[in-house]
């Protein structure tokens, strides 16, 4: 035995170690960025050659290199001469360039497997993937970061994998990574590089503190654990902290937040010159308890689960909204919203609940609804390839389809025995699939006699998204919260969850889950917590370069909805949807058309809404704020609240404190009382007079301060 | 139900000298040795690309990257080999009349290949090469005198069979053509594609008669009725995994079949009335051409069959695999 193995090896000594397709040639291609979405990796593929996204199907691409078309990129005889070496180092015309060089060891690689007869041999799978950094916080620029990529694989070893793993820095003019994982950070501040090896990405965080030393433990003021956690990345950063803003601007704030409304003068006048040091905590309370906090939380909801009328709908829609309303007012928790939602059913004019399907257009529409609403994750991406930055497959995307393809819609929303979405990848049916989990037993001929939740697959998937051990739906839901009320997400955007779009704050987002998860899930619960945050509290006044930190507070744009109402709470005079005075965060629940919402942006019944703010940058919004109807009509209107101030011969002083206290919800310093003062002539010229009042009411309105959340 | 022949044949350079030893290596390695020993002896050979039989059934003609061989019927056994100048060998089809071999292929990316060689000594008549890429398919007229060509290039070519003059292009496919097919009537042609079209031409006049368009994607190959009773029939066969029958002259899908897998070859068994597919799943399939009941002829590689032929006299088959075997079949009845 032993001479046969001797002479085997004296045969050709240089057919040495196999080389596994899977795991050391798809690596190298993936590197070389043949299989990106610019190249063969295109849907259509490139050249008549396609491969699967970032590799993530080894199957069909062994098929397509070693099989396809004859084999034709291969050359069993004289490798060298093979396509899959030829074009990538450029010995034949390639439009991608040069790829892989002819020098070096990963063209070796390619060329051995080849002359092995470029088997599929299965030796081995990853298992786990991790990014080793020498260092996680960069003080000095000069000096470079060491990247190292760790594969793990089912027989045991881990392997560095640096040299086949693909660096992509989010911002490639702050950090530059070379083939081998070495990183120079380039600009201070919080860079995320993407790391991708076969199947797997992760994203690092490399902090490159601003100045040193600009921010010591012992400044820190920590009002709780929000404020801890926020505080700790502002030190490892160097950032200081905004002084905490005046309570007029809290006050406003909080309104704003809360209620989606203006703080009546009276309000913003009697907290600024309250005393108790515990006045933030109940002015929060007494908004949460309000019938404003209802209504507009539910408007927020509303425009997340697309309550949206329509003419065709309105009936229906107005059931989802008095459902909706109803829930937000007696404080249900949100899983247990969600749960009615998921598993709605029944008449759509009687069974609000219902409406959640009828939103949707089929199946497929309908995943991906939920997988934004209640995971915070886009899916879509994984209809037409696995998702290229996360971990969702096409068995996800269509498993999840199918769990919804036996839903019936029309106007009585109802489970069928039949119904089913083809997978794309199999032309089979999709087998229902909970995303990222386990597939589910399924009855092709589906009878009554079948269990309930093998008729039903809504209800597993159900008791999955609702649970507190799902890792998105808690998540994913406080992180909502905390964009409204802090002006960015946590993860941003907040409906993109996925590995390679980390938390700024993970700590801080895993905390508020776990908290919002033993408080119930109530909503207001984390926004009262939020609310009564030190980070909540800051002056928006400071420097906005790095937002993501909280060190100040972000100036957020109102609403569409909340900017008109606002409008008509200034003016005193309503919007007129189709001559109903109603207010306009109310519009979702009534089959009401409003040409000012309209005009300002407010949203479109396809998609879920949920900030659609008035657009500081769109012209055609800006021409309608400085010459249309939607100010004009409202400032100069005969009912209006400017008329009764001119009428009662109030001075011009007061008319200005009146009007900044309406708006701004605070009085005028001395700069802008002087100036305004100035503009008015004497009341014996009451059409100058009034003229001046209307452009002085008319260029509060237009300002950016009344149009943000400060 | 089915019989197979695995011929030995000598090592064609040092290259395969290296990958016997590592065959032998994974043989003697029985445990843990994943890669060796399981796949290494079948994945060392390139992959039979093309088949066809004599007329008189005695000889099977196989193509791959290794050249050409000729093979006894009875066991397969190679009697001879040929090489041919060029990296691919994609199609070899031998002349109704049984004095010609083509063979067509040529160097991926770089120019095709084209040669006709006397039938049954494999001298060569003429050769040629052109354009930039392989060919694909190569089809005789009934009659002998045109060869149609089916390029990479997108291009379907008509040259003169005796002397390989080029005589006109046949330009509508968007992407490869992969199969041509000439019929009886002398004056259409029928070739399909990466497109998931079958054009079907009046080569004599280079204009296209109309285009089949069910295929749902790409069309890999087609296959002539022998029989000559009524319209000329064909079938053809996509990565759609359908087996589609057609009347080409008059455009009509007769009827299709789906299969489990999608088929790289196919042929008609000599008496017409059932069409065999070689299938990527390692099995071949008898469709019954006027019932389209599917008989499964299971694991006959660990591969993709890639080709196929049948024989003109007897209820059986030969095919090619990816892993470079040729096997026989014999066809229920």
């Amino acid at each position: 035995m032993l001479s046969l193995l001797s002479l085997a090896l004296l045969i050709n000594e240089s057919a040495a170690t196999p080389v596994d397709f899977d795991t050391q040639v798809m690596p190298i291609l993936t590197k070389a960025g043949c299989n990106t979405g610019a190249c063969h990796g295109a849907a259509a593929g490139r050249g008549g050659f396609h491969l699967s996204l970032y590799g993530s199907r080894p199957d069909r691409d062994y098929e397509a290199i070693a099989l396809a078309l004859e084999g034709r990129r291969l050359n069993r005889r004289d490798s060298a001469a093979s396509l899959l070496l030829q074009k990538p180092t450029e010995e034949l015309n390639h439009e991608g360039g040069t790829r892989i060089d002819l020098d070096g060891s990963d063209y070796q690689t390619l060329k051995q497997w080849i002359e092995l007869g470029a088997p599929r041999l299965g030796q081995r799978k990853l298992t786990g993937f991790r990014i080793v950094s020498s260092t996680r916080v960069v003080h000095d620029l000069q000096q470079p970061v060491q990247l190292s990529a760790l594969a793990a694989f089912d027989h045991g070893s881990e392997q560095d994998v640096s040299g086949w793993t693909v660096f992509t820095p989010e911002d490639s003019s702050s950090v530059t990574v070379d083939h081998t994982g070495l990183t120079k950070v380039n600009r201070r501040g919080r860079h995320i590089i993407v790391t991708r090896f076969l199947d797997r990405v992760e994203a690092v965080e490399l902090i490159a503190p601003l100045e040193e030393s600009a921010a010591t433990p012992h400044e820190q003021t920590t009002n709780g654990p929000i404020d801890a956690f926020v505080e700790q990345k502002l030190f490892q950063i160097g950032l200081h902290t905004a002084h905490a803003a005046d309570d007029f601007t809290i006050v406003r704030r909080l309104f704003i937040d809360l209620t989606g409304r203006l703080p009546a003068p009276n309000d913003a006048i009697a907290y600024s010159t309250d005393t108790p040091v515990d006045k933030k905590e109940r002015l929060v309370d007494r908004l949460l308890a309000s019938r404003e906090f209802t209504d507009f939380w539910t408007f927020r909801l509303a425009k997340m689960l697309r309550v949206a009328s329509t003419r065709r709908n309105a009936k229906a829609m107005q059931a989802y909204y008095v459902w909706l309303h109803a829930a937000v007012a007696q404080g249900v928790p949100f899983n247990q919203m969600a749960r009615q939602l998921l598993l709605g059913e029944g008449a759509v004019l009687e069974n609000g609940p219902a409406n959640f399907y009828a939103v949707t257009a089929d199946a497929r529409a309908q995943a991906e609804f939920v997988s934004r609403v209640f995971l915070g994750i886009r899916l879509q991406c994984a209809n037409c390839h696995d998702h290229p930055l996360d971990s969702w497959t096409q068995d996800d995307y269509h498993g999840l389809s199918a769990i919804f393809a036996r839903v019936k819609r029309g106007d009585i929303i109802r489970v069928t025995q039949s119904g089913e979405v083809i997978h794309p990848g199999t032309g089979e049916p999709a087998l229902p699939r909970i995303p990222g989990q386990r597939y589910l037993s399924v009855s092709r001929q589906s009878t009554p006699e079948a269990s309930g939740t093998e008729r039903d697959h809504r209800t597993l998937l159900t008791d999955w998204v609702v649970a507190p051990q799902n890792p998105y739906f808690a998540r994913s839901t406080v992180n909502r919260m905390w964009s409204h009320l802090m002006g960015r997400g946590l993860v941003e955007p907040v409906d993109d969850h996925r590995a390679t779009n980390p938390a700024t704050h993970p700590e801080l987002l895993d905390w508020l889950t776990q908290d919002f998860i033993d408080h119930g899930m109530h909503l207001r619960h984390t926004i009262r917590q939020i609310c009564l945050s030190d980070a909540y509290a800051r002056s928006s006044t400071a420097d906005q370069s790095m937002p993501e930190f909280y060190a100040t507070a972000i100036p957020k744009p109102m609403m569409a909805e909340v900017f008109l109402d606002a409008v008509s709470d200034v003016t005193g005079v309503a919007d007129d949807a189709e001559g109903s005075s109603v207010r306009a965060v109310s519009y979702a629940g009534l089959t009401l058309d409003s040409r000012a919402l309209t005009l300002l942006g407010g949203c479109t019944v396809d998609d879920s809404c949920e900030s659609a703010a008035v657009d500081a940058d769109d012209l055609s919004v800006q021409l309608h704020l400085l010459n249309g109807a939607v100010l004009n009509h409202r400032v100069t209107h005969a009912d209006g609240y400017l008329r009764t101030v001119l009428a009662s011969e109030m001075a011009a002083k007061q008319i200005i404190e009146t009007f900044y206290m309406r708006v701004f919800s605070r009085l005028p310093n001395e700069a802008e009382l002087g100036f305004w003062t100035h503009q008015f002539p004497s009341r014996d010229k009451a059409t100058a007079f009034n003229a001046v009042a209307e452009d002085f009411v008319w260029s509060l309105l237009t300002s950016e301060e009344f149009a943000m959340n400060h | 139900m089915w019989m197979s022949a695995f011929p030995t044949r000598p090592c064609l350079t040092q290259r395969w000298s290296g990958h016997l030893a590592l065959a032998m290596i994974g043989l003697m390695l029985t445990v843990g040795s994943v890669a060796v020993s399981a796949a290494g002896p079948e994945a060392f050979e390139p992959p039979v690309t093309c088949l066809c039989i004599s007329a008189d059934g005695e000889y099977v003609v196989d193509g791959s990257q290794a050249g050409i061989r000729i093979r006894r019927w009875h066991d397969l056994a190679v009697e001879a080999e040929h090489p041919i100048p060029c990296a691919q060998i994609h199609d070899c089809r031998i002349s109704a009349d049984q004095s010609r071999l083509v063979v067509v292929g040529g160097d991926p990316g770089q120019t095709s290949f084209v040669g006709v060689y006397a039938w049954p000594d494999v001298s060569e008549i003429w050769s040629r090469q052109f354009g930039e890429d392989v060919l694909y398919a190569g089809s005789f007229a009934q009659s002998g005198d045109v060869l149609a060509l089916a390029g990479h290039d997108h291009g379907v070519y008509l040259v003169n069979a005796d002397n390989g003059e080029p005589q006109s292009i046949l330009r509508g496919h968007s992407k490869p053509a992969t199969d041509v097919r000439i019929l009886n009537d002398s004056r259409t042609l029928l070739s399909c594609s990466i497109d998931q079209t079958i054009r079907v031409w009046n080569y004599q006049t280079g204009s296209i008669v109309r285009s089949l368009n069910n295929h749902t994607q790409p069309v890999i190959a087609m296959a002539v009725r022998p029989v000559t009773e009524g319209l000329p029939m064909i079938a053809s066969v996509g990565e759609d995994r359908t087996v589609r029958l057609w009347q080409p002259t008059i455009g009509r899908l007769v009827r299709f079949c789906r299969l489990k897998s999608p088929a790289n070859a196919l042929t008609w068994t000599n008496t017409g009335d059932r069409i065999i597919a070689g299938c990527r799943d390692g099995c071949v399939y008898s469709i019954v051409a006027d019932t389209l009941e599917v008989r499964t002829y299971p694991d006959i590689s660990s591969g993709w069959v890639n080709s196929i032929a049948a024989h003109p006299k007897q209820s059986s088959i030969v095919v090619g695999t990816s892993t470079g075997r040729v096997r026989k079949i014999l066809l229920d009845h």
